[in-house]
């Protein structure tokens, strides 16, 4: 009887420490979900307080723009304040940010806007007050910002009129259709040159020089989810006789490739799209897309923040920094 | 540590209040840890919703602030000015300790916190160009300013809502991995209570137990003991407090009661053996009194008989008649012997003599129809016996052996010696006895017509009990016979008794 006693007593002595421990562990658990300091991303004695102002929710190119604009903070010892754009057809909220940058006396503002006046009188009045700007489109060229930090879109251009004309196997010319992710354009002034102008500007160049490309259509994609698809489908509907249809972005670029195998035309149209993904590169190996353009938004993000630091060591800086394009197939998708 | 152990642990009272003080440290520090932890976890859950609660005053003192802005732009109250001054004062103070208590920058609500407090001032650096304008009569600017300032608490509610959705996103996260731990420190929790009480019950019970286990042992070892029970065990304590004292007094006491009653039954016994040695001298001396009444009777004027048979036989050597002079000897030593006190002693030699004299008047009586033979180891004839112990035996073998016999018998008297016993043997060639008769005469059992035509009037029963008496020894007869062959009855004497035994008779014949 006596054994028993001992053995009883030292299980529930056991169970009394087990469920003290326990109770320390999980309330040390419940520490560490409050603990408020889990959420920072700033060495807490920032050098620098920079705005990002960008949409960056449906565009791959400016999800790694932000990631690399973040690891230069962390880099500089620049305090990032992100001010996402949920809205990317609103360039109101954008020029709010730019104003409320501005009267929060900020170090300096990264903003992708559209051109607008507002827009420019926003980045007009703060670089006024001091406030050091780069931009990721290029704006107005009489705009009073530090730099414009991204590709050059006239070298975009001529670089994919390459890619495709070695995209299709079916020999010259190459039957083309394009896909332009460039909603706004047609509400904006007409006078003034876009990105996606420059960037056909070069890809025409290229089209006219070598003969080897034949452009059959250039539509422009709407803001909503399936626009890319029903344009696809549209160019296989209208030219059955597409070889290659060329996307900017990487949304665009995964919807045709969806488009291309749901309506069983793998091998007879491939896709020349921009930016990478997984999704993309599990078509680019399947030789549903042909080959990518990589904008490098990482750089443009990282380089971005490195302009706006070095603006206050050193007065000049290249109000065009140019970030390299580059392109990836089969041959080489697995290095990226 | 030992002794401090030992003094702690060798009295109930301390056992007690250990157990007392014990149980409720671990209920109470259970209840305080779990106390603790609850406390630390409601400040935690009031703590997230602080921020949400100061955004929305910082508001409310925003919403006063410019209303008064505005009715003294609007109305030129010097009231509203005064008031808006007032409430600016209060409103720049809450505000510099609201952000003064970010210490530095560490996330995107930090920034958040730093750009409010930068437009605040931007806002009052318009709202006072606004009032400066008012006071000069300047409406495009003063309008302007105002306008500019209402632009900035717009842009101030904008990042307030932010920071409102960012805190409260912050809490949702927080609360969601809190709230999955909480559920799991409940049960741990639940667990603790759970097992600090049956620790406590545990303790309590086994404790207890072991502390009135030797009083029950007492109790029941006590019970017995009224029942008159003292060969119970000893209660046995292994602890070293007043039980253990109370159980050792116990036992003792037990035992001295015990060694008291066996002392008492040990008397007891003395006192009854003493009782039945009285019992068996007042046998011995009725015995006596009894065979003395049996001689006595025999015994009627043996003085003149003693002188008439002397007279008879001086007459008959007077007148030449031998035979009858020694017929009446015989006769004269037999009667003499045989009225002589029982309670003295003789030699065997004495009792043979007299068998001799009862042969010759046996001789003269019945001529020689019968017959007696004596094979005697002449060593033991001085050897000391209670008298008339020989001669009832041949008057027995006589009377009812050969007495009806017409052709007579021979009577053999033996006495020998073998290592212990020394052997008294009278044997009869005669009618013999029935097995029930020997055996009555083997249990001393009395025979009406024991002594019936006896000379001495002592039958065998009285004989058989005087040798008992005399030697204190049960085994003193032995009886063979059958019927037609005769009968053989052994008197044992033994040997390394017989002196000594004849002392105590020495004493039995003093004391009465």
């Amino acid at each position: 009887m006596k054994w028993l006693y001992k053995i009883s007593l030292a299980a529930l002595f056991a169970t009394v420490v087990a469920s003290t421990a326990l109770a320390l562990y999980y309330f040390n658990m419940v520490n560490k979900a409050y603990d408020k300091n889990s959420t920072n991303v700033f060495s807490g004695n920032p050098k620098y307080h920079f705005s990002l102002i960008i949409n960056s929710r449906d565009d791959e190119y400016w999800q790694s723009f932000k990631e690399g604009v973040f690891e230069a903070g962390k880099a500089h010892n620049a305090a990032i304040e992100y001010n996402p754009i949920s809205d990317p057809d609103s360039i109101d909220k954008t020029v709010e940010y730019v104003n409320i940058a501005n009267k929060s006396r900020v170090d300096g503002i990264i903003v992708n806007g559209e051109n607008s006046p507002e827009y420019s009188e926003a980045i007009a009045s703060a670089a006024k007050s001091g406030i050091h700007i780069v931009v990721g489109l290029a704006e107005s060229i009489d705009s009073n910002r530090l730099s414009y930090v991204g590709n050059n879109f006239y070298d975009y251009g001529v670089k994919a009129a390459k890619l495709i004309s070695i995209a299709s196997d079916k020999g010259t010319p190459i039957n083309l259709g394009v896909i332009l992710s460039d909603a706004s354009r047609s509400e904006i002034d007409k006078t003034k040159i876009s990105q996606s102008d420059v960037m056909l500007s070069g890809l025409t160049s290229v089209i006219e020089s070598e003969k080897k490309i034949k452009l059959l259509c250039t539509l422009y994609k709407d803001s909503d989810l399936l626009g890319a698809e029903d344009l696809t489908k549209s160019i296989l509907t209208q030219h059955p006789d597409v070889d290659v249809i060329f996307c900017t972005n990487a949304k665009d670029t995964v919807a045709a490739a969806r488009v291309i195998v749901e309506r069983n035309l793998v091998g007879e149209v491939v896709i020349v799209g921009t930016g990478i993904n997984d999704e993309i590169k599990h078509y680019i190996n399947k030789g549903i897309i042909f080959g990518v353009m990589d904008r490098n938004g990482y750089n443009a993000g990282y380089k971005s923040v490195e302009v706006l630091c070095g603006s206050f060591v050193d007065s000049f800086q290249s109000s065009y920094v140019s970030i390299a394009t580059d392109i990836y197939t089969a041959m080489n998708i697995d290095q990226k | 540590m030992k002794e401090l152990w030992d003094r702690i642990f060798n009295s109930i009272k301390t056992k007690i209040i250990v157990i007392f003080v014990l149980t409720m440290f671990l209920t109470s520090a259970s209840g305080i840890f779990i106390l603790g932890l609850s406390s630390n976890i409601i400040e935690k859950m009031d703590d997230m919703f602080a921020g949400n609660v100061e955004i929305d005053k910082f508001l409310n003192d925003l919403y006063d602030v410019n209303t008064n802005l505005t009715n003294y732009l609007v109305t030129s109250d010097s009231d509203s000015l005064i008031n808006y001054y007032r409430y600016k004062d209060i409103f720049s103070e809450k505000t510099k300790s609201m952000f003064s208590e970010i210490h530095g920058i560490y996330s995107q609500n930090d920034l958040i916190y730093k750009d409010i407090a930068y437009m605040v001032d931007s806002y009052f650096n318009e709202a006072e160009a606004a009032v400066e304008a008012k006071r000069t009569d300047n409406a495009d600017n003063y309008i302007a300013r105002y306008t500019e300032a209402n632009r900035i608490t717009g842009y101030i509610r904008t990042y307030t809502d932010r920071l409102n959705l960012n805190i409260l996103n912050t809490n949702t996260t927080q609360y969601l991995g809190m709230s999955e731990n909480l559920n799991k420190l409940r049960t741990a929790n639940l667990v603790l209570i759970v097992s600090v009480i049956l620790l406590n019950v545990l303790v309590i019970s086994y404790l207890t137990y072991n502390m009135t286990k030797p009083i029950i042992k007492l109790a029941h070892s006590a019970e017995e003991m009224s029942k008159g029970n003292f060969d119970t065990d000893d209660v046995e304590v292994y602890s070293q407090d007043e039980l253990s004292i109370m159980a050792n007094a116990f036992n003792a006491m037990k035992q001295s009661i015990r060694n008291y009653i066996s002392e008492l039954h040990s008397k007891a016994d003395t006192e009854s053996q003493l009782l039945e040695q009285q019992i068996e001298n007042l046998r011995i001396q009725s015995l006596l009194v009894d065979a003395e009444m049996k001689a006595l009777q025999m015994q009627i004027n043996p003085h003149f008989l003693f002188n008439t048979l002397n007279a008879g036989v001086q007459l008959a050597m007077i007148e030449g008649a031998d035979r009858t002079s020694t017929f009446l000897d015989n006769m004269s030593m037999i009667f003499r012997y045989n009225v002589k006190s029982l309670d003295r002693k003789v030699r065997i030699r004495d009792e043979i003599d007299t068998i001799k004299a009862y042969e010759d008047l046996f001789i003269v009586r019945f001529g020689d129809i019968m017959r007696f033979e004596y094979n005697i180891d002449q060593s033991l004839l001085d050897i000391d016996v209670p008298p008339l112990i020989i001669q009832p035996l041949v008057e027995n073998a006589t009377i009812h052996g050969i007495g009806n016999m017409e052709r007579g018998g021979i009577i053999n008297i033996s006495i020998s010696k073998d290592d212990t016993v020394i052997r008294i043997c009278v044997q009869d060639n005669g009618a013999g006895m029935s097995e029930e008769t020997r055996q009555k005469v083997l249990d001393c059992q009395r025979f009406e017509n024991d002594v019936s035509g006896n000379m001495t009037g002592i039958g065998i029963y009285n004989v058989v009990q005087r040798l008992k008496l005399f030697f204190r020894c049960e085994d003193v007869i032995e009886v063979e016979s059958a019927q037609g062959k005769g009968t053989k009855v052994i008197l044992k004497i033994p040997c390394n008794s017989l002196l000594e035994k004849v002392d105590d008779m020495k004493l039995l014949m003093n004391v009465k």
